[in-house]
């Protein structure tokens, strides 16, 4: 048996047809895909500008908390900074990278995280943080590595006016 | 060419005699470095000696390590003269930084003509070698 009934009697008219939509599907697929990688990519910048802008939750004694509460941490505060807003936002996304990071952290490793997020001026911010005790060197065999002071409580500057100062 | 007084406040050299300073100020540059830059990366040739005039760098090691240099005074980059001559760590500067820089060639022509202070360099340089020694581990 040769040609088309070779091809009808071994069921060659459904693998062909079964091949031709297998690869159609495919290509619908791909298609479907490329079509919306523009709305996928404008998505993925926007969830990245999100978590560059994002305000995280703030440290309890960051801001004006009740007196009570603001009473007891006073018996282990051994010194205020006060920082502007921006400064504040800053140190909370630095502590939210060391989170991640584990304590004690890398210094290093917290700038290259900090400029990969586009951190305003994060050397800067690194050594602000640093001349004010706000990160201290962890010492012993963890030399050169970093901690968070505990005993530092921060406060907002603010204007005359009692608002947030920018 | 910098000036001698330049050195002296630096302190870094406080236990050189002026004639030394003399020396070294004619080798000396003051160069500017903006915050964030890099003055020198882990594993290059160390082509330059540096002593901190003001501003702030921070010193990272491949262990993960830094060290956080402020105000004047600090040697940086002794790399320059130890052999194998690379730096061992990455100098980072975290705010506008001045340092007087230093060619470790000139510095060594000086070490070669001037034995004491040669001899007194060196030991400086085994010092800071020695503080930093846990930072590399």
């Amino acid at each position: 048996m040769y040609g088309v009934d070779a091809i009808s009697a071994a069921n060659g008219w459904m693998i062909t047809v079964a091949g031709i939509s297998i690869v159609f599907s495919g290509l619908l697929v791909l298609c479907f895909f490329i079509s919306n990688m523009e709305k996928a990519i404008k998505l993925w910048d926007k969830q990245k500008e999100k978590v560059k802008h994002a305000k995280l939750k703030p440290v309890p004694e960051l801001v004006k908390s009740k007196k009570t509460r603001d009473d007891k941490k006073r018996a282990t505060v051994t010194k205020v900074v006060w920082l502007t807003p921006e400064q504040v936002e800053i140190y909370n996304y630095y502590r939210w990278i060391t989170e991640r990071l584990g304590e004690p952290f890398s210094l290093q490793r917290l700038l290259e995280h900090a400029e990969k997020r586009g951190i305003h001026r994060p050397h800067y911010h690194l050594d602000m943080f640093l001349q004010e005790g706000l990160i201290y060197d962890a010492g012993g065999d963890k030399i050169g590595f970093h901690r968070w002071a505990r005993d530092i409580r921060i406060e907002l500057i603010e204007d005359e006016s009692g608002k947030a100062a920018k | 060419m910098i000036d001698i007084s330049e050195l002296k406040e630096s302190g870094y050299f406080s236990d050189f005699s002026d004639s030394d300073l003399a020396e070294l100020a004619v080798i000396g540059t003051a160069t500017h470095w903006q915050e964030g830059e890099i003055i020198f990366q882990q594993g290059s040739p160390a082509k330059n000696f540096f002593i901190l005039k003001k501003g702030t760098v921070l010193l990272c090691f491949p262990s993960g390590r830094s060290l956080h240099l402020k105000n004047g005074g600090h040697g940086i980059g002794w790399s320059s003269l130890v052999s194998p001559f690379r730096y061992t760590a990455t100098g980072i500067c975290l705010t506008d930084t001045t340092l007087i820089q230093f060619s470790g060639t000139e510095l060594y022509s000086l070490i070669r003509m001037n034995a004491d202070f040669g001899h007194k360099l060196m030991a400086k340089i085994a010092r800071t070698m020695e503080e930093r020694k846990k930072y590399r581990v």
